[in-house]
């Protein structure tokens, strides 16, 4: 393995690491979503009647490991391991 | 002697504590209480966990009535019901599918709804709020199914609060029981099973005795 495949591989890995940590951060969801259901604030009366806050779907994108984290990753994976080919068999011509 | 008669008391406070299965509240004999909502605040929803996805169902098409006598909750009938074309789940298509002939059928069925039968294990929370097993018939996609509801109801004598709300005693129930899809013959391999065949329900609503 040559500097150059070391550099693909590193590059690769730090990618896929970066859009692990961004799926995680975004809320670990499996699907993407287009939006959640969020709680609105509740009256007293609402309270005294035992009543649960009423829900409302507000539009937020949430990152999901299918398609985008595992999609982006199959892609970095591909790119990576062509350029990892190409700089071997480079390697091997100069030889 | 003084101390027979406050035994006598206290024995005579603890057995109605004990014993009473009503609301203590100003309002006295049988009450029928509306569930119509002018401002869309009563909702009903379903909740699904699976590995794959959490799906939750909203409505605020929550329709319905119930008779009981205030001194007597056992004594509770009535019929609470939505509409399965309201049912949102956040995503357009998945509603689609939703209300679909495999799923729900709103075109056959429009409605799902609970019958209220009778009502079992009643506890005194507040003196005018109670804890209640809830049995009824259950009925969606044209199938009906007896489940137990756990259910806490309160009520509210009118006040320049409540009639912010609506005229009238209001009561608040919030209730939870659980379905199995396949008992509803309602298929959860449709959606590649990203929907769990045990379905939570709940019921959050307000209602009024002025109608």
């Amino acid at each position: 393995m040559n500097s150059k495949q070391k550099i693909i591989l590193l590059i690769g890995f730090i990618l896929i690491l970066a859009s692990a940590i961004a799926w995680i951060a975004s809320g670990g969801e499996v699907l993407s979503k287009d939006g959640v259901w969020v709680e609105k604030e509740q009256s007293d009366l609402d309270k005294l009647l035992g009543l649960e806050p009423e829900k409302e779907f507000r539009e937020q994108f949430t990152l999901g490991l299918i398609p985008h984290t595992l999609g982006f990753a199959g892609i970095i994976v591909v790119i990576s391991g062509i350029l990892f080919f190409i700089l071997k068999t480079k390697k091997l011509k100069e030889k | 002697m003084k101390a027979v008669i406050n035994s006598f008391v206290i024995v005579f406070v603890t057995a109605v504590t004990i014993f009473s299965q009503g609301f203590e509240v100003k309002a006295s004999g049988e009450q029928t209480f509306s569930f119509t909502d002018k401002y869309g605040r009563n909702q009903a929803s379903f909740f699904s966990t699976t590995p794959l996805e959490d799906i939750t169902g909203i409505t605020n098409d929550v329709k319905g009535s119930v008779t009981f006598d205030v001194s007597n909750f056992s004594t509770l009938k009535g019929k609470i019901s939505i509409s399965v074309a309201s049912l949102k789940t956040g995503i357009d298509l998945r509603d689609e599918h939703l209300r679909s002939a495999n799923w729900l059928d709103a075109e056959s069925y429009p409605e799902v709804f609970f019958e209220i039968k009778s009502v079992n294990d009643i506890q005194v929370v507040e003196p005018n709020k109670l804890r209640a097993a809830v049995t009824g018939d259950f009925t969606a996609h044209g199938v009906t199914k007896e489940v137990v509801a756990d259910a806490t109801v309160t009520y509210l004598d009118e006040s320049e609060d409540t009639k912010k709300r609506a005229p009238g005693d209001l009561i608040g129930v919030q209730a939870k029981f659980n379905i199995i899809l396949s008992d509803f013959d309602v298929d959860n391999m449709v959606l590649g099973q990203k929907v769990s065949d045990e379905i939570e329900i709940s019921v959050n609503i307000a209602g009024s005795n002025s109608n």
